[in-house]
């Protein structure tokens, strides 16, 4: 790209979503479908055929993206156990059980520095406002943030370790 | 360990497959140089904005993306400058005792910020996200 003249400006940002098919956009609509939902549901969220929503809705039950719950109608939701478990092969295969077990410990340090800051035992035990107030100098943006930072220190923990499980348990079978 | 209650209410952590969605498509896009999903410190989606569309007084802009699983957010934009930085940030917060969505004004995105309503959606989020640093360049290049 370059500028000739100073008043042109660049050129407009390029939508991000906009090229998305209805496979894209239904993938993209079940990643924050939360709870059970009907095609049809979803199909007024991407504005297709219900028949389309739930010919895709169908096949990432089949792949084990979505969860698919029988019913009049059926429902679907995104099926978080899947996410989870492409994480930890992921995990798995790129880091060594070494590499793995150093960042279980690293985690763990930052959970258990959350865990004597709030006296808590998970962050859902802390109450954000009354933290707020009783620490000087944390806003209840910062008690959010921590909050949020912890909950995920101890998902990212759990998958590690699960992680340097599978790695330890494939090696031992290598070595046998 | 708990499951997400998916109430919106309890602490969640970071989405990552709606980090790892979003990383995909912005980093298609002309204006986005590059993107990487950072695991040291905070877990998010660190955007750099292409240089081309900025005047050179502005070194480097970035976005920060921080989604989490009840659909809380933080996003954060940051010029650095040869003087001084300018950034801003566009959050939502969940807690059993409310829910603020917030705009924080620059030029140090401080709190509490002003109140907003944002979409659900979390495409849609971005994609007023990516209007208003659109609006923003366009003035840079106007001063």
């Amino acid at each position: 790209m370059t500028r000739s003249d100073s008043s042109d400006g660049p050129p407009p940002f390029e939508s991000a979503f906009s090229s998305d098919d209805a496979e894209q956009q239904i993938y993209a609509t079940i990643l924050q479908t939360r709870e059970p939902t009907a095609a049809s549901s979803v199909a007024e969220t991407v504005g297709c055929d219900p028949k389309t929503a739930r010919k895709y809705l169908g096949w990432f039950a089949e792949l084990g993206i979505v969860t698919r719950h029988e019913g009049h109608p059926a429902t679907y939701e995104r099926n978080d156990s899947y996410f989870e478990w492409r994480r930890i092969n992921d995990l798995a295969a790129k880091h060594s059980v070494e590499e793995l077990q150093r960042r279980v410990r690293e985690l763990s340090e930052e959970i258990d520095a959350y865990e004597s800051e709030y006296e808590a035992s998970t962050p859902d035990e802390v109450d954000a406002l009354r933290a707020a107030d009783e620490t000087a100098d944390a806003s209840i943006d910062d008690v959010y943030a921590d909050l949020g930072e912890w909950a995920t220190a101890r998902r990212e923990r759990r998958q590690y370790e699960r992680a340097r499980q599978q790695r330890a348990g494939s090696t031992e079978q290598v070595s046998r | 360990m708990t499951p997400p209650t998916g109430d919106g209410a309890t602490p969640a952590p970071i989405d990552r497959p709606v980090l790892e969605l979003l990383r995909d498509r912005l980093e298609t896009t002309r204006q986005v140089e590059t993107t990487a999903i950072t695991g040291d410190g905070h877990l998010e989606l660190d955007v750099r904005l292409s240089d081309e569309y900025y005047p050179r007084r502005v070194q480097t802009a970035s976005l920060a993306v921080r989604w989490y699983e009840n659909d809380a957010f933080k996003i954060h934009y940051r010029e650095a400058r040869t003087s001084d930085d300018w950034e801003c940030r566009w959050d939502r917060h969940r807690n059993p005792h409310n829910e603020r969505d917030h705009y924080h004004p620059p030029p140090d995105a401080s709190t509490p910020g002003e109140d907003a309503s944002w979409p659900t959606d979390y495409r849609e989020v971005l994609t007023l996200v990516l209007g208003e640093i659109e609006d923003r360049v366009q003035t840079l290049w106007d001063e």
